[in-house]
């Protein structure tokens, strides 16, 4: 029977759809990414806009330039030639405001404040660049060895098969968690450490499915009828069989991505995270047990933000799995 | 006599059935038994058999999709048996195949026009201007709509699915095109018309076609030969016009076991009892004495050699003189 | 006598793009001791038909929209629509049984042949084990499988294709059905085994005197084992009649086209073009208002189109839809 046009993409998309909630959870996503993008613009300690005697600057890019505090102290002695635009939170990540140290939320500070007098609306800005990118770049790097160790294994069998099978099966043997912290207790924590040391231990869930999947489509009719064309093993396994692989891989870097994230907010919070003067929602985490018993805030707002983000990934990661295999659905 | 453009001789291939924890091989699945075939220029030899008796194996053989375990397989003048992958590819360009599930054997995340220009895009002999330009005149030689490049291959119906399939073969006209079982998956009333199709594009192209099947009845329309194939080995070789002269039993007995579109057609008919044996462990003698109604003691020691009894006839059988041609056969000539 | 009297009966399955018809109207009587066979090709309805009789169409997304399934056998004539779910049960198996084209995906794979013989004996007859198990062994002598003491404890992977045939049809008669059906019963199997199968399920009909309705698309099959002829083309039958009827004096434009399209031994037709059928089955989802086969018909009109055929407007005496016949 013929069908009315629809490709692949598309017909996922369709039952994606159905699920309200993963799309509920892709505007939580797209959303995290938007802020996490516009984060300086967002909360910053500096204008966003600025002229001041004639000149226009962009003060959110200059680390020399003055403070929004400093400007207010300026701007009520200067003759008044001074303009600028405030970003919505006028907080950065790193302003120490010690007239509210430990403030509960106010009008001032939406979420409250931290020890120091930081902003928490602010360090949850900042903070969902470092969830972000550690999830995204330490499951990319999972996903590329994943990938191509998956496609060998599958493809060419035998040795290749067999060693990288082993591999696997070694790496699966060691909990990752434990062996992040051994790594990175001799590398020394940094969010490029991180982020390598999850992509280099979570690889193999996906190396798996890949090899799965390969050796399934490897024996089709049409990647005979690629070879009888002459095409070569790159070929064959790049147009032939990775796209099979890529929705049932795109499941496992949607979860892989949730606990990429809490991966590092609980590295932050053991304090082998990122370095205590770069906010991540597991350093603050980590930062609000001193004040568990006055602070209720300090926890409630990064650990919900942990919640809602890890979440939504699972959410979309488990509607995707839906939509590829609408059968699996019971 | 034109010389021949595929010639394989005792071409012979086993899948070892591998057990227990250390994986040794248990025991090996004879699918390809020494089988001897010669296919002329621009001939359609037939190969029907039943399933399990090795006819696909043997397209895979020719292909080298697999390796064979003995025997030469000449194509073309050259014998490709050994050549390795990288020497093979460009010999590829002049052998193709159409396989018989138009819906496995199109990648179906490829959009048709991708899928019947991949042959001239890894071999490089186009721009991609005149491979689009190709594929369009393709599209049209094989009664599919232009617009049909863009689309993917499940929003054809399978008859359609087998065109593509059909125009990714010939794209770089092939001299051989392997067909193996080209119309078994599509219905009676779509069969006709991709048979019709194969035998123009035939004309057209001056193809060479081994043509797969199991049904004899197709096969006997296209070919020019037909070779009878059960458990790895060919049983017998006859032109196709003169399917009722064949005397092997086992052709006679797959010749009457074809229900007739006939209500009225009161027939004897030759029932062969039992299975077809396993490959795994092939009868003794004549592989087909099991089920033969004519076996004798010689049938089951000893093994019948594909001789010549006629003019383009051959068979494997000792009794082949004392044979004739079944009565069901010219019944059905009258029909 | 008449066991079987199916009126009118419509399946319409409801999905995403739209109301599929995939049983439009059927209507049709069986005979005691007699073989029905509908034929067509894929997609035309056949085997939804064929469920639908057993009522196990899915539901949803398919359901028996309207119609009367009239069962005539000693317990009286019912409507098999107006049973419950209990009452059609005890009657599948016992007095409808039914076999597939693949045995190997209706045959449970952790029991023995002997198991799931023996259950559907006990299920519908009762019986102490012994004579359960004396009656399973007698079905597959009586289905023809060697050694059946044997065969009894063996898996269905452990059988050949035919026997599992074979193993399937002595579960489908182990209650001896009135009525036996078979949704493409030998497609899946080599010629020299359909041979054996089909000679069987002759012998069987002779002697057990069940009626056979037989689902498939080949209409060599239809010759070897018709009395009657239903032609399905798109939900419908399009020409019914006896096997003589159908085959030498074929009314219907479809019917005719599909018996030219075999291929024939016939000599001298070799590498001359087959006749063929233009044109592809329209989607079942999306019918034209007129007739279904128009697009694909020689002799079509403008009236074919613009209105939908009578079950027999040119009074030919048994169902044509056709106006040109």
């Amino acid at each position: 029977m013929v069908n009315e046009r629809q490709t692949y993409a598309s017909m996922i998309w369709r039952q994606f759809k159905k699920s309200r909630l993963a799309v509920v959870s892709l505007f939580v996503v797209a959303a995290l990414v938007v802020i996490a993008l516009l984060a300086p613009f967002i909360a910053n300690e500096r204008p966003i806009l600025m002229r001041h005697a004639g000149e226009w600057s962009m003060p959110i890019f200059d680390k020399a330039s003055l403070t929004l505090s400093e400007l207010d102290v300026i701007k009520d002695s200067s003759s008044g030639d001074l303009w600028f635009i405030n970003p919505p939170i006028p907080f950065g990540p790193t302003t120490y405001d010690l007239d509210s140290v430990l403030s509960p939320p106010t009008k001032k500070h939406l979420l409250g404040t931290d020890g120091d007098g930081r902003d928490i609306v602010s360090q949850l800005i900042w903070g969902s660049r470092i969830s972000l990118s550690v999830g995204v770049v330490a499951i990319g790097i999972a996903a590329i060895i994943g990938i191509i160790f998956g496609l060998l294994a599958g493809y060419f069998g035998g040795w290749a098969d067999m060693i990288i099978s082993r591999l696997i099966e070694i790496m699966t043997c060691f909990p990752t968690f434990f062996l992040i912290l051994t790594v990175l207790a001799f590398v020394g924590p940094s969010i490029f450490n991180i982020m390598v040391v999850i992509g280099i231990t979570g690889w193999t869930g996906i190396a798996r499915l890949v090899r799965g999947e390969c050796l399934k489509v490897r024996g089709r009719q049409f990647v005979h009828a690629a070879v009888v064309s002459g095409a070569r093993d790159g070929r064959i396994m790049w147009r032939h069989i990775l796209p099979h692989a890529l929705a049932p891989v795109l499941v496992s870097v949607s979860f892989g991505v949730a606990s990429a994230i809490l991966a590092e907010a609980a590295l932050s919070f053991l304090g082998f995270g990122v370095p205590a003067s770069t906010a991540s929602w597991g350093s603050m985490l980590s930062e609000a047990q001193e004040y568990m018993d006055i602070g209720w805030w300090l926890t409630l707002v990064p650990g919900s933000a942990i919640f809602v983000t890890i979440m939504a990934y699972n959410l979309i990661g488990e509607a995707l799995r839906d939509a590829i295999d609408p059968n699996m659905k019971t | 006599m034109s010389e021949s453009l595929l010639n394989i001789q005792n071409l012979t291939k086993g899948f070892p059935i591998r057990g227990g924890i250390l994986g040794r091989e248990v025991a090996r699945v004879q699918a390809v038994r020494g089988v001897d075939i010669s296919i002329d220029r621009g001939e359609v030899l037939g190969l029907v058999g039943e399933s399990g008796c090795g006819k696909s194996t043997l397209g895979m053989l020719i292909l080298r999709l697999i390796d064979p375990d003995a025997g030469k397989i000449i194509f073309d003048g050259q014998d490709i048996t050994t050549m390795p992958q990288s020497k093979l590819r460009p010999i590829r360009k002049s052998m193709q195949v159409v396989f018989q599930d138009p819906y496995a054997s199109l990648n179906p995340r490829m959009s048709v026009g991708d899928i019947i220009g991949e042959p001239l895009l890894v071999h490089k002999v186009t721009s991609s201007k005149e491979r689009r330009d190709r594929v369009m005149d393709l599209l049209k030689l094989v009664g599919l709509n232009e617009k049909a490049y863009g689309r993917y291959p499940h929003e054809f119906s399978g008859g359609q699915r087998q065109r593509v399939g059909i125009a990714r073969a010939i794209i770089l006209t092939p001299k051989l095109v392997i067909a193996d079982e080209p119309v078994s998956a599509l219905d009676v009333s779509i069969r006709g018309e991709i048979l019709n199709l194969l035998e123009d594009l035939k004309d057209r192209f001056s193809l060479t076609y081994l043509f797969i099947s199991h049904d004899l009845k197709v096969v006997e329309h296209i070919s020019d030969r037909i070779a009878v194939m059960y458990l790895g080995q060919i049983m017998e070789m006859f032109p196709a016009s003169e399917l009722c002269e064949a005397r092997h039993p086992y052709t006679q007995a797959l010749v009457s076991a074809i229900p007739v579109p006939d209500p009225d057609a009161k027939r004897e008919r030759i029932v062969l009892k039992g299975d077809v044996p396993s490959p795994i462990d092939p009868p003794s003698g004549c592989s087909f004495h099991p089920r033969c109604p004519y076996a004798k003691d010689v049938c089951k020691s000893q093994e019948p050699q594909l001789d010549k009894y006629g003019d383009g006839f051959f068979a494997a059988c000792h009794f082949i003189d004392e044979m004739k041609a079944h009565s069901v056969g010219s019944e059905l000539a009258s029909k | 006598m008449t066991l079987l009297q199916v009126r009118n009966l419509t399946t319409q399955f409801f999905t995403d793009e739209g109301v599929v018809k995939a049983v439009d109207g059927a209507t049709f009587n069986l005979d005691k001791g007699k073989t029905l066979c509908i034929v067509g090709e894929s997609g035309c309805g056949k085997s939804v038909m064929s469920l639908s009789l057993m009522r196990l169409i899915p539901e949803p997304p398919g359901r028996i929209v309207q119609g009367e399934i009239m069962f005539n056998d000693v317990q009286g004539e019912r409507d098999l629509l107006k049973l419950s779910n209990e009452e059609m049960r005890r009657i599948r198996g016992k007095r409808i049984g039914m076999i597939f084209q693949e045995p190997m995906t209706s045959l449970n794979p952790v029991y023995t042949i002997g198991n799931q013989i023996g259950e559907a004996i006990a299920l519908h007859e009762g019986g102490s084990n012994k004579q359960v198990k004396e009656r399973t062994i007698r079905m597959l002598e009586l289905v023809g499988i060697p050694a059946p003491e044997q065969r009894m404890r063996e898996y269905p992977h452990q059988l050949s294709g035919g026997m599992r045939q074979r193993a399937m049809i002595a579960m489908a008669l182990s209650c001896t059905p009135d009525i036996l059906i078979a949704d493409e019963p030998t497609t899946a199997l080599d010629v020299t085994i359909q041979a054996q199968i089909l000679d069987l399920m002759r012998e069987l009909q002779r002697e057990l005197g069940m009626a056979i309705i037989f689902v498939t698309h080949d209409l060599g099959v239809v010759a070897e084992m018709a009395d009657q002829i239903a032609v399905m083309y798109a939900g419908k039958f399009v020409e019914v009649g006896t096997a003589q009827q159908i085959f030498n004096d074929p009314k219907h434009p479809y019917t005719q086209g599909l018996l030219k399209s075999i291929p024939s031994f016939e000599k001298g037709t070799e590498g001359k073009r087959l006749p063929t059928i233009p044109g592809v089955v329209p989607s079942l989802s999306n019918l034209p208002m007129g007739c279904a086969f128009a697009d694909r018909c020689e002799k079509v009109k403008d009236r074919c189109r613009g209105e939908a055929v009578s079950e027999d407007p040119c009074n030919v005496g048994r169902l044509v839809r056709c106006f040109y016949a």
